[in-house]
């Protein structure tokens, strides 16, 4: 039977005369895959909180309320960031999480995030990472190796944390590692303005959002938060599906950065858990640029398994781990340089317990 | 559907239903005579699994959902990390209470609140009030305030008792349902009692606060007495003792201030003479 999650994620509407027990089942589900708040979000745009068993209603307030703090706490950094780097006249973009909530999307409604993700323009790198310095941030990662791992092959610098807040911001200079000699430029992407708390913010527009979290989904190594991910693009295709254009922007944009077969992908992806709807031009379009049969048959047998629902007896396949973590690096750098990166992670774990 | 589907258990404790996973049949058999066994279909609020895991030096690990917030044990301490696990999950998600770690007890309707870092004899005292003098465990670790009523919630659970106090414990006529101590965890040796209910008393039921006592262990002390200390200063220290302030926010500082000025507040360093702690504090909610 499909998990209640995916049926509500699908539609919420789904849930009249469900048991007691299916909606406890939703309940634990969301909190497996820390998607509780979305669910309260839905379920009071919705108006379902009549249909929930009073015994259960604590769940999804309390899950309001953790995400009203945490919100909170996205607001003061946001804030602080923009002073920041106002003060040397960069205006940041917004990624994911906070672009999500600062654009009052639906996606953001109730999703919970661990890091403030934002873009600068590569020769504003230098003067952005001072003014953090200046204004309270420190960089985490402190070793020469990972210096160098970060500001020679990746696409963001080392994270910064916020001295006061104890935040942790991700500073892009583009979505994937230029060592994988696929990094588009940051300008290549378009962006629009947002009014949010007194601010106006900077964020991609919805095609280049949607593209973006395709992108990142499809070059993922770690899929621990796997289905959360994949639910992004689906409540975005779905929210973004009513604007005029959408589609055919988000090919366009897809083009110009060479990321048809990525988007493509997570399309798929999201069709197969969520029945998203795409209309069917757009969607064949997009399927031109799926990988061969055999490969796409290993894909669905492996995304299926990394992008599903988990709940408390999960244990994903580790097989299935083990290809994406080696697949993901293999997209991020070249093999050569994967291979350098293994052999230095491996003997720099094995001195620190050595000297532990 | 994965391995063990079939191996849990679903009971009640405190307030709150959960669902157990587990293979350690001794586990599930403590669980049994502890805790109220529910329907298997019944709502549940927490699905949790505690496991074994390596043949050498085996271990048991604790996980809500897929969250894992604790290093693993040694395998002989599934119960306790089993405790410190449900705790866990109370304290992380039931923002609809303002949760102070503390100890609450009630007789004639009226509650005290003892909170009290670990070491400050207050699991002790809450065994012996409990067992001794007739009142009512509403909780051992923690104090659930209703933010809009500022009444505290009972939870009962059994007492988490600790080194020389289950000794001290296990002597009282009617300390009957004790589990087994477990050696070496990181409080030391550890069990668990269960407190006997005195008179019926409704767990739907929240009660007004009228007392905050912080006690503290000090043998060497000649006197018993309850020393008054301002509201603010009482305030300021729940706070500290308190696990989801920081997420409440406004509605916690309310919520907080509504039961902090309806009590009084003391401190108590006390020498562990039983019968006169019985005596002040019966004073407090006569």
């Amino acid at each position: 039977m499909t998990k209640e999650i995916c049926q509500f994620l699908q539609d919420p509407h789904c849930t009249s005369g469900w048991s007691p027990k299916r909606w406890s089942n939703l309940i634990q589900q969301g909190y497996a895959n820390r998607s509780l708040a979305q669910i309260a979000e839905l379920i009071s745009q919705y108006q379902l909180m009549g249909s929930i068993p009073p015994d259960l209603h604590w769940h999804i307030n309390a899950a309001r309320t953790y995400h009203e703090s945490h919100k909170h706490g996205v607001v003061q950094e946001i804030h602080a960031l923009y002073r920041a780097l106002g003060f040397a006249q960069i205006t940041p973009i917004l990624l994911k999480g906070a672009a999500y909530l600062a654009a009052g999307l639906n996606v953001g409604k109730g999703r919970v995030f661990s890091d403030i993700d934002a873009a600068v323009k590569r020769e504003q790198l230098t003067p952005a990472e001072q003014s953090l310095h200046w204004h309270g941030w420190s960089n985490m990662n402190k070793d020469d190796y990972d210096q160098h791992y970060y500001r020679v092959w990746m696409h963001e610098l080392p994270p910064f944390v916020n001295g006061a807040s104890g935040g942790v911001l991700d500073l892009h200079h583009t979505i994937v590692p230029p060592i994988s000699g696929r990094a588009p430029a940051l300008r290549d992407f378009s962006t629009q303005q947002v009014e949010f708390k007194g601010l106006t913010l900077t964020t991609f527009t919805p095609a280049a959002m949607l593209l973006h979290s395709a992108v990142h989904l499809m070059f993922e190594e770690d899929f621990s938060k796997g289905f959360r991910d994949i639910s992004d693009i689906h409540l975005l295709a779905s929210e973004f599906t009513e604007l005029d254009g959408f589609w055919s922007e988000l090919i366009e944009q897809a083009q110009t950065t060479g990321f048809e077969r990525e988007v493509g992908l997570a399309l798929r992806y999201s069709q197969h858990f969520f029945a998203t709807k795409i209309p069917t031009k757009y969607s064949t379009s997009f399927n031109k640029h799926l990988p061969s049969r055999l490969i796409l048959w290993v894909y669905d047998i492996l995304f299926t398994e990394l992008l599903k629902p988990v709940d408390c007896l999960t244990t994903k396949s580790r097989i299935a781990s083990y290809t994406a973590l080696i697949r993901g690096h293999l997209k991020k750098m070249p093999l050569h340089v994967l291979l350098y990166h293994t052999w230095h992670k491996i003997t720099v774990s094995r001195t620190k317990k050595e000297k532990e | 559907m994965t391995r063990d589907h079939e191996a849990f258990v679903t009971y009640r404790a405190g307030r709150f239903n959960f669902r157990l996973f587990t293979s350690i049949s001794r586990l599930k058999e403590t669980v049994s005579q502890i805790y109220a066994p529910l329907d298997p279909d019944n709502i549940v609020d927490f699905e949790i699994a505690v496991q074994p895991q390596r043949w050498y030096r085996p271990q048991v690990t604790f996980k809500f959902q897929q969250t894992e917030p604790f290093l693993p044990l040694p395998a002989n301490q599934a119960y306790p990390l089993l405790e410190w696990g449900m705790n866990w999950c109370v304290t992380q998600h039931c923002h609809q209470y303002l949760i102070i770690h503390a100890a609450v007890l009630e007789k004639n309707n009226k509650v005290i609140i003892l909170p009290g870092s670990p070491g400050s004899g207050k699991s002790t005292l809450s065994a012996a009030l409990c067992l001794l003098d007739g009142w009512n465990l509403l909780s051992d670790e923690m104090a659930l305030v209703d933010t809009t009523s500022g009444l505290v919630f009972p939870s009962p659970r059994p007492i988490s008792l600790k080194n020389a106090s289950i000794d001290i414990v296990s002597q009282f006529p009617c300390a009957k349902q004790i589990t087994p101590s477990v050696k070496d965890t990181t409080k030391g040796t550890v069990a668990h009692l269960v407190a006997p209910c005195h008179r019926s008393f409704s767990i739907d039921q929240g009660y007004p606060a009228v007392a905050v006592v912080f006690p503290t262990y000090t043998p060497t002390s000649t006197c018993n007495r309850l020393n008054p200390i301002t509201v603010g200063n009482s305030f300021m220290r729940l706070i500290e003792n308190s696990f989801n302030y920081h997420i409440l926010r406004q509605v916690g500082f309310d919520a907080l201030g509504q039961l902090a000025n309806a009590c009084g507040h003391y401190t108590y360093p006390n020498n562990g003479n039983f019968s006169e702690s019985f005596a002040l504090l019966n004073e407090l909610i006569r």
